[in-house]
């Protein structure tokens, strides 16, 4: 069994008394999307940035591609940080070059990648163009192409959704499937829980620093109880007595119908049963997996919040 | 290609790029072709000096023509255009000096008037007004002129006027007129010795000279391309930092490793600079002296300046890397260029404010205000380069070079520690203690 991609033990860091990451552990396999959630202030950027080496942790240990951390392995990994910024006067393919080639690869190989992969991107037409001529769009493309151009192992992107809008999302996350395809492994912290859904078979949850949850996007959703919306022209309040029923709320307080909640393993079904059992036929019967944004939501609870300055962050 | 060459070849282009830099090269050249237009490289540009002499007391305009042809001929043998005429004063302009009628002299000084010389009207440069009294017991005229920071004409009425002075005063006391011609052109040749000359004799010529100013010139040199480079090395700095680009530099190379580049580059383009200064300097002074570069190079082998050129080699080398790393570790304390320009003042006056006794160690070179600023880590480089030719004492100089290499690497050392620590900080703006505090010691 290949070693994992990236491999974190019991990583700490502390502002003053101020616990950013505690005791946090997780490992990524190849061709794996992983994705790192939180509140702001959770510790995410914090913790991406140990594993860079850019900030030294407290404590805990970071092993990439199954070694030591060690400066070298850094050319392995393309890095994407949350807050964007190139050369401004340099132009879109010279940007992208200069990291590739910072990353080992030669100039006239690295102009090339950097090229195909700004055409691929949509900014074919913008290639000798500075970047300070380029929308805030464009410029965030070019700084993904400049972490990708020299086609790492292990992708960590920070917040790499802000800021574009749906098409161009929609194009980055056709970008991710295909690095993923070909093996590479890609970490990236977000606020848009749907995006997550989409492109992660696990996520890891952070909450004040310290692991909420690690698991796949399924396992998330099973940390909430299955809900059955109904509408009917009838009283449905016998659903309560119903096994496999764990609470049932009635209309009123905004909600047009019947509300209930299941309990692990019930099946929505079996209430649908009972109303034609009864002879109630309802006219809206709704019944949805809780989203990972619900999930984030009562896993983050109400803790998770801004702090004043970006070391916290 | 290597990483730190990569980021060298970077800043490089950052700086030759800039219509700034090509400004820059241009200073130079440009400086020494207007200096030489203006003082005498190019005759036709200098101003004419016309001026008259009204004379009460009689016979000393003779004098004052007679040190004119005298003029003009020293002139002639020299190459040099002479400046200075003689107009006859009109009518209303001596009625005016007599009367003291400021609103007539300053109407001909200021040019409004012309007066008349062989070439035409022209305007009057001065006018001096020799009472009758003039004499040895009594020698004072009065000089009217619109310039009175130009001493040229003033110079030469001075000398002239002692001069017959000294010889009517001689011929009263019987000395024949040949006898008088010969006092009268006396002049003191000095021949300059210096021990540690190696000529034979120990005789200090013109290219002994050339020798000593080179240093000098690079030194001056030296320090103009570190100014000119420092501002946009911590520019550069502040902007990545505020940009966020630096978190994609260093997720790929370390600190050190990128202040290496950075001063890797700036140093060339440091050497970009002089090298365009010295050929660009070397082309202005061909058109202003029709000295060719070529016999520039010749002097200075034939003076043997070169002889230096690894110890100002060394001496450059530290020089630029103090200083570029200095302003790269205060890069990286601050937060936006208005936070580094508020500590940059003090820092400029700390780094570059000693340096103005480079003239002063140039005249003295062993003295003890060049022997102490020799092993000041901030300066060494620069006074050390300018001793190198004057002899200075062996043990002092092997002693200041070695404190120099120790001092610059720790420096050097100690603002890539401060850089390291602070280039990713972008918290709330360090007041200058606080900075400095960050700087020395760094902070996680």
């Amino acid at each position: 069994m290949p070693p994992p991609v990236l491999e974190v033990s019991h990583l700490a860091k502390s502002y003053g008394d101020f616990r950013a990451v505690n005791d946090l552990s997780f490992e990524i396999g190849a061709g794996e999307v992983f994705g790192f959630l939180g509140a702001n202030g959770a510790g995410k950027t914090t913790t991406l940035r140990m594993i860079l080496g850019l900030m030294p942790s407290d404590a805990g240990v970071v092993r990439l591609f199954g070694e030591p951390w060690a400066r070298p392995l850094l050319r392995r990994i393309g890095y994407l940080p949350e807050e964007r910024g190139l050369y401004r006067r340099m132009k879109a393919a010279e940007a992208v070059a200069f990291f590739a080639r910072l990353k080992g690869l030669d100039g006239r190989t690295a102009r090339r990648r950097a090229v195909d992969l700004l055409e691929r991107l949509g900014l074919g037409e913008v290639v000798d163009r500075r970047v300070e001529n380029l929308s805030r769009g464009m410029a965030q493309k070019v700084q993904l192409a400049a972490a990708i151009a020299h086609g790492p192992e292990l992708l960590i992107l920070d917040e790499p959704f802000s800021g574009l809008d749906p098409l161009n999302q929609q194009l980055i996350e056709g970008i991710f499937r295909g690095e993923a395809a070909a093996g590479r492994a890609i970490v990236f912290s977000t606020h848009t829980m749907q995006q997550a859904e989409r492109l992660c078979r696990r996520v890891l949850i952070l909450k004040g620093g310290a692991k909420a949850f690690e698991g796949s996007v399924e396992e998330a959703r099973r940390l909430l109880p299955r809900r059955v919306r109904l509408e009917a022209p009838a009283d449905l309040s016998f659903l309560a007595r119903l096994p496999g029923v764990s609470a049932l709320e009635a209309p009123g307080d905004g909600r047009r119908g019947w509300e209930a909640v299941l309990t692990s393993g019930t099946e929505p079904g079996a209430l649908l049963a009972a109303c034609v059992e009864r002879g109630v036929i309802p006219t809206r019967f709704d019944s949805s997996e809780p989203t990972l944004h619900e999930v984030f939501v009562a896993v983050v609870g109400a803790e998770g919040q801004d702090l004043p300055t970006d070391e916290a962050a | 290609m290597n990483d730190i060459l990569i980021i060298a070849r970077r800043e490089l282009l950052q700086y030759v790029r800039t219509r700034g830099f090509v400004l820059t090269l241009l200073f130079i050249p440009a400086w020494i072709l207007l200096a030489g237009l203006l003082h005498g490289g190019s005759p036709e540009t200098q101003p004419p000096r016309p001026f008259a002499v009204i004379d009460r007391a009689g016979g000393f305009t003779d004098a004052v023509d007679r040190s004119l042809v005298a003029g003009m001929s020293q002139a002639l043998t020299e190459k040099k255009r002479f400046t200075l005429s003689r107009v006859q004063a009109p009518d209303d302009l001596v009625s005016a000096a007599d009367a003291g009628d400021k609103r007539v002299l300053a109407s001909y000084l200021r040019g409004q008037r012309p007066v008349f010389s062989g070439e035409g009207p022209v305007a009057l440069f001065a006018l001096a007004v020799i009472p009758k009294d003039f004499s040895a017991q009594h020698p004072e005229i009065d000089y009217w002129s619109a310039n009175q920071t130009d001493p040229v004409v003033e110079e030469f009425l001075r000398h002239a006027l002692a001069d017959e002075l000294k010889a009517r005063a001689l011929a009263k006391a019987g000395i024949d007129a040949k006898t008088l011609d010969s006092i009268l052109a006396t002049n003191v040749n000095v021949a300059h010795f210096d021990p540690a000359i190696a000529a034979p004799g120990g005789e200090v010529t013109a290219l002994d000279r050339l020798r000593i100013q080179f240093p000098f010139v690079i030194a001056v040199l030296m320090l103009l391309a570190i100014l000119s480079i420092a501002s946009t090395l911590l520019m550069a700095v502040i902007e990545e930092k505020s940009s966020r680009v630096i978190e994609m530099i260093l997720a790929s190379i370390s600190p050190g490793r990128l202040m290496a580049g950075k001063l890797i580059g700036a140093g060339g383009a440091a050497v970009i600079m002089m090298a365009g200064w010295t050929l660009g300097g070397s082309g202005a002074a061909t058109i202003v002296s029709a000295t060719t570069p070529l016999q520039t190079i010749e002097a200075l082998a034939a003076a043997h300046a070169l002889s230096d050129a690894p110890a100002m080699a060394l001496c450059f080398i530290c020089g630029l890397a103090i200083h570029t790393t200095v302003f790269l570790g205060v890069g990286a304390t601050a937060r936006s260029f208005q936070e580094a320009q508020s500590f940059l003042g003090p820092l400029m006056l700390l780094m570059f404010g000693p340096l103005g006794f480079l003239l002063t160690v140039l005249k003295e070179p062993n003295g003890f205000v060049a022997t102490l600023l020799s092993f000041s880590p901030l300066h060494a480089p620069f006074f050390l380069m300018v001793r190198l030719p004057q002899h200075p004492p062996l043990a002092t100089t092997l002693l200041a070079f070695l404190w120099m290499l120790i001092s610059t690497a720790g420096l050097v050392r100690l603002m890539v520690y401060g850089f390291a620590r602070n280039i990713l900080r972008t918290d709330r703006s360090p007041r200058l203690l606080l900075a400095l505090q960050r700087l020395l010691r760094g902070r996680a």
